[in-house]
């Protein structure tokens, strides 16, 4: 095989199980070396204790900081900073959000690994960007992140901090989006789900124990936002994309959060407004399954 | 039985769907057009269309203009903007305050139909707020097409925010009801066949209209008429209305809040091949 791809993901695993889903679809790619990852948002050390144990369930030791907890904007969207996570890992690793060893980290990422996914808010992010703007060398970087085709939709990722994605895109570096959209498009069904409770590997364990605590509060819905970044990494050429400039509204009173791309051509955005869903699904499922 | 009394508030000269509306106003035996106020820009070009309409439609309500500036703070810039078609005469009127016709409207109408700016309402709003008196169905805003920043909004966001936060009745035609209306070339055919004098009239302002946009007929403001004499040709959902006055990229940007207690409803589909076919019979025939 050729050379894995080195990479870090920045989470906020333990909210909706797409996080959980990305993660150990990372840890069961063959092309991937993930040597880091970082979490965002709340209670990072719980996050990563999650992360920590679908790793030793891969029997894989990346590095894993627990990032900030707060964010940039002043202007808290609904109960971002207050809801309880509905799934949580089996055990405490004793994280402490750490800043400091988080920029640092992202700081190495930023100049020495082949690719950065993030899947929550873009708040680590944007602290690193503040912290040293300077992106003439960058890692390959998908986000989930934004919506550009259903009206009036406010993407989580970005609505939780604006302020920190209006950072992360005005850089104008080379981002690709896995939009909303993706997510609701890459929905599994019962059949799949019901498929997946059979699996018995190790990080197919730990993803069904999450899933089962996620369950009790989304009883059915489980939309496969984040693993497409993944997906989006290795088969770019399942998703129809579009390239422009990416814009976060911040200053909108109904609207902050909202996206809007400017088609063009020499643009640094691609934003996926479409998928070949049943491939997506089944390549992702492949991977997850003994 | 009594005809219902209606004041429209139009920019009338611009779009083309205007004087559809006040073409199908006229044609409507339910309806008595009390007054008509002009609104934004050109308002006496304006109002010299619907003095010629109401003329050649046998009525003659009030005709009044209205106000020319908005309450935008951050205006649309109309420096290039000409009306696309014109009265072939001026036409003289009493003169009249836009604000008093609008108050006498609001109390004694069964309903205000606003479809251009939302300017004249608001200052109406603003001189006698909402009492529990009048309701309006307003072209304006748009819900489901992403980012769409619809034009009636887009002019003056401040005097829609005003009627939408005023607690008065509104029923929306939203932007998007305007294209799945579209006049087919079979309707224009028709239109041009008839031999009823408003048909003729409309059908040469069309004609002056198409030199500056050829071929568009979407019927967004007729519809504001449709919904008031045939609602059930729509689908409506209630709720409450907001106007983003802040935002850099979204600014006029409509948002719409289910609220079974809300005072606005806005239609989020209608069944275009009846309301297409209610408009183009009343006209021609």
């Amino acid at each position: 095989m050729s050379k894995k791809f080195s990479v870090h993901l920045d989470t906020d695993i333990g909210d909706d199980i797409d996080d959980a889903f990305c993660l150990a679809l990372l840890l069961r790619s063959p092309e991937i070396k993930l040597r880091s990852v970082s979490t965002v948002l709340n209670d990072t050390a719980g996050r990563a204790d999650m992360c920590r144990e679908l790793c030793e369930a891969a029997g894989q030791s990346p590095k894993i900081v627990a990032g900030a907890s707060g964010v940039i904007t002043r202007r808290v969207f609904k109960n971002s900073r207050s809801r309880k996570p509905p799934h949580v890992a089996s055990r405490s690793y004793d994280y402490k959000a750490d800043i400091g060893a988080t920029l640092a980290t992202l700081a190495d990422v930023r100049q020495s690994y082949d690719v950065l996914l993030t899947i929550g808010p873009k708040t680590n992010l944007a602290m690193s960007l503040v912290a040293d703007p300077d992106v003439s060398r960058f890692p390959r970087y998908l986000a989930m992140a934004a919506e550009i085709t259903v009206c009036n939709h406010a993407e989580w990722n970005i609505v939780v901090d604006s302020e920190a994605a209006d950072v992360v895109c005005r850089t104008g570096m080379p981002i690709d989006f896995i939009s909303w959209k993706i997510g609701i498009d890459t929905k599994l069904t019962a059949d799949e789900q019901a498929w997946l409770d059979k699996q018995t590997n190790p990080v197919a364990k730990v993803l069904n124990d999450y899933r089962g605590q996620f369950k009790k509060t989304h009883a059915t819905t489980q939309n496969m936002y984040d693993p497409m970044t993944v997906v989006a990494l290795l088969h770019e050429e399942w998703f129809t994309w579009r390239r422009g400039y990416l814009r976060v509204e911040v200053a909108g009173e109904h609207s902050m959060g909202l996206t809007f791309l400017r088609d063009d051509p020499a643009g640094p955005h691609r934003v996926a407004v479409g998928v070949d869903a049943e491939k997506a699904k089944k390549w992702m499922l492949e991977r997850l399954g003994d | 039985m009594k005809p219902l009394a209606v004041h429209l508030d139009t920019d009338i000269g611009d779009d083309i769907d205007d004087a559809f509306c006040l073409a199908l106003m006229l044609s409507s035996p339910e309806l008595t057009v009390t007054s008509v106020s002009t609104v934004f820009m050109n308002t006496a070009v304006r109002a010299d269309l619907v003095s010629e309409m109401c003329k050649v439609g046998g009525q003659s309500p009030v005709v009044v203009e209205g106000l020319q500036g908005v309450m935008a703070s951050r205006p649309v810039d109309v420096s290039t903007r000409k009306p696309n078609h014109l009265a072939s005469k001026t036409y003289e009127r009493p003169a009249a305050d836009v604000l008093k016709v609008l108050d006498h409207a609001r109390r004694v109408c069964e309903a205000v139909l606003t479809i251009g700016p939302m300017t004249d309402l608001a200052a109406s709003l603003l001189a006698r707020p909402y009492d529990g008196s009048g309701r309006a169905i307003a072209m304006a805003g748009e819900f489901q097409r992403s980012r769409h920043i619809e034009w009636n909004i887009r002019v003056d966001p401040e005097a829609a925010a005003v009627c939408f936060n005023s607690g008065l009745p509104i029923d929306l035609i939203p932007w998007s009801i305007g294209p799945a209306v579209k006049l087919r070339p079979q309707d224009v055919d028709r239109i041009r066949a008839s031999s009823k004098p408003i048909a003729k009239l409309l059908l040469n302002y069309l004609e002056q209209f198409w030199k500056h946009v050829p071929n568009k007929t979407n019927m967004y403001d007729p519809m504001t008429v449709v919904a008031l004499l045939r609602p059930d040709l729509f689908t409506w959902e209630r709720g409450r209305v907001t106007v983003e006055l802040r935002g850099d990229a979204t600014y006029g940007m409509t948002n719409f809040n289910h609220d079974e207690a809300g005072p606005h409803r806005v239609a989020m589909d209608v069944k275009a091949d009846e309301a297409r076919a209610f408009l183009v019979d009343r006209i021609c025939t």
